[in-house]
């Protein structure tokens, strides 16, 4: 699959922005707030897209309730994206008889053709840090996701261990659990220890064939990293 | 023929996969792409698995190692099994019994994580109890006392203290006539009470036994009887040590966390200021109800009357509304169900005996007299 959107992702991979140059008559979906610039001959409208229940569902992926749409009535016009963390954009082309697994906030934008559900994930989602419900891109057309750090490609033929924080997307054709890392599962000895001070604690293990993009850096580390450094309210 | 749009693995193709619409036939599945290229299996080879993010795609698979054809709209099985008849039969059996077998595992699996979850359920609270409480008396009182000139500050930023001695010296008064109905221990504590200029209705203790009485309390009291109601409360809260047991608790469940989180440390000390924060602030119901219940004895002991705690709790919800309770340290807007300890407290009453009551030195009257703005 190739893309149909026109785009381009500049200052890459800290700080990017993300350029989708709209055709007359082309239209764009994001996520609030994430625009930076766009063109005057572009338009721009909120709402629920897909109705209440794909909304909610939405929510619960750790998205927004509202996705703006950005069309181009009038003639072509250039856009400009942000993504809210510090990290790097990626291009997905969907359409390639499967779809694409997003962690929590990983959403940025999708063009047209592109279907957005929420999916349950119980036990294994709230385990992977994740949260129990996960967004997955279905359809055909462009998705732009953004992760925390670099982000990383890595394709799977076989199985694949990644820490559970560092999950960005994954492809559907994949099959995933959440367990601990080999070599340390409780009963075996001194590996106790090794869980619960190692910090390694718990893994996504792919399994099948498709492809899975890892973001370089954690939120949650880096909170606990800069934490000690937070200025303190004195209180009298 | 049915079609069930899909994909297809092969390693020939530009980036080792492409969309395909998945069309079972009499003999064979073929996966029909878009470029008009066609992938065959026969159902001599097929072996087909669920699978996928969802477990519910469906993978099949020939005797060409590299070739998987994949889809997950439904209906697909079905539609080989009637395509293929005995032809497929085998395949069809064989995703079905591996179907089977993740439902039981799954269904296993959460069996046994309810069944560990209502375990520890029922088992961890209480053996978590003892242990904090086994805790807390390991450590001496002066951990109390050091842990309560700490939250003192909160103290200093809720208003002036007053000095006049009809209004010192009457809270102080009520102290040392509850003092003897106090273990030794605690009685050796410095029960120092301070009475600040608030017009909050209001009173606390810290661990250690420092006391504060806000004066709006001493301005909307009906009597001795509900001063020395609420005093005895505080001073149940300082003599069983509730927030040392709040702060153990605390520790414990954070120490809890740590070791099953791992690496969640940002989360942890955002948690860790807000537990330690509520340690400070608020006592459980079961703390309260402790408090209440001893309260009120230990002013009976002293010859107040013991009627006076529930006839606050009364005045206390009648009033309740315009609370200017500071979330930190606050005595009543934290506690819901005054009903609740007001029957508590009742049904105790008639059980207690009350000591012979003498005349104050000090009376509320002058208190309130020397109150400014009374």
């Amino acid at each position: 699959m190739t893309a149909q959107l026109d785009f381009s992702i500049d200052h890459r991979p800290d700080f990017p922005l993300l350029q989708v140059r709209l055709g007359a008559g082309q239209s764009l979906f994001a996520e609030p707030a994430a625009m930076v610039t766009m063109s005057p001959a572009l338009h721009m409208r909120a709402g629920l897209k897909g109705g209440l229940g794909k909304s909610l569902g939405r929510m619960f992926g750790g998205e927004s309730l509202i996705v703006n749409t950005f069309s181009a009535p009038n003639g072509a016009g250039a856009i400009d994206f942000a993504p809210a963390a510090l990290g790097d954009i990626h291009h997905y082309a969907l359409g390639n008889g499967g779809g694409l697994m997003l962690q929590r906030g990983a959403f940025l934008a999708h063009g047209e053709g592109v279907t957005l559900d929420a999916k349950w994930q119980g036990a294994r989602g709230f385990f992977s840090g994740n949260g129990m419900v996960m967004l997955r891109a279905g359809g055909s057309g462009d998705l732009f996701f953004n992760g925390y750090g670099a982000v990383m490609p890595i394709d799977v033929d076989g199985g694949y261990y990644v820490d559970t924080g560092y999950v960005l997307a994954f492809e559907d054709t994949l099959s995933y659990r959440v367990t601990t890392m080999p070599g340390l599962r409780p009963g075996t000895g001194q590996k106790l220890k090794t869980f619960f001070l190692g910090g390694e604690g718990l893994v996504c293990q792919f399994s099948g064939r498709g492809r899975v993009w890892v973001q370089t850096r954690q939120i949650g580390s880096f909170l606990g990293w800069i934490y000690p450094f937070r200025p303190v309210k004195q209180r009298n | 023929m049915a079609q069930f749009p899909g994909g297809v693995f092969d390693d020939g193709l530009p980036d080792g996969r492409a969309a395909a619409s998945l069309v079972p036939g009499p003999e064979a599945v073929e996966a029909r792409l878009d470029s008009g290229a066609v992938f065959v299996i026969g159902y001599d080879s097929l072996r087909m698995e669920f699978g996928g993010a969802t477990g519910r795609m469906l993978f099949l698979r020939g005797a060409e190692p590299r070739l998987t054809l994949f889809s997950e709209a439904p209906g697909l099985l079905e539609a080989i099994a009637a395509a293929g008849g005995p032809a497929s039969a085998g395949a069809v059996a064989g995703a079905r019994a591996g179907q089977a077998q993740t439902r039981k595992t799954h269904l296993r699996n959460w069996g046994i994580a309810l069944a560990v979850l209502v375990a520890l359920w029922f088992t961890v609270p209480p053996i978590f109890r003892v242990m904090v409480d086994g805790a807390v008396q390991q450590l001496p009182l002066s951990v109390d006392v050091k842990l309560g000139e700490l939250a003192s500050s909160e103290m200093a930023g809720l208003g002036p203290a007053i000095t006049d001695e009809a209004v010192a010296g009457f809270a102080t008064e009520i102290v040392e006539r509850l003092r003897p109905g106090l273990p030794p221990e605690i009685q050796a504590l410095d029960l120092k009470v301070t009475v600040i200029e608030s017009t909050q209705v209001n009173a606390f203790a810290l661990p250690g036994g420092r006391m504060a009485v806000l004066s709006g309390l001493l301005k909307k009291a009906d009597g001795v009887d509900m001063v020395a109601g609420v005093m005895a409360h505080e001073l149940m809260h300082v003599r069983h040590r509730h927030g040392m047991r709040h702060i153990v608790r605390a520790a414990g469940v954070i120490t809890a966390l740590t070791v099953l989180a791992g690496d969640a440390t940002g989360l942890l000390g955002i948690a860790a200021e807000g537990a330690a924060l509520a340690a400070l602030t608020s006592y459980s119901r079961e703390m309260e109800a402790e408090a209440d219940l001893d309260g009120v004895r230990l002013a009976a002991a002293a010859g107040f009357d013991p009627a006076g705690m529930p006839a606050f709790f009364r005045k206390l919800s009648e009033i309740a509304p315009d609370s200017q309770a500071p979330e930190a340290l606050s005595w009543m807007s934290s506690h819901p169900r005054h009903d609740e300890r007001i029957a508590a407290l009742e049904a105790a009453i008639p059980g207690l005996v009350r000591a012979e009551s003498t005349p104050m030195k000090h009376t509320l009257e002058a208190a309130r007299a020397a109150l400014k703005g009374d």
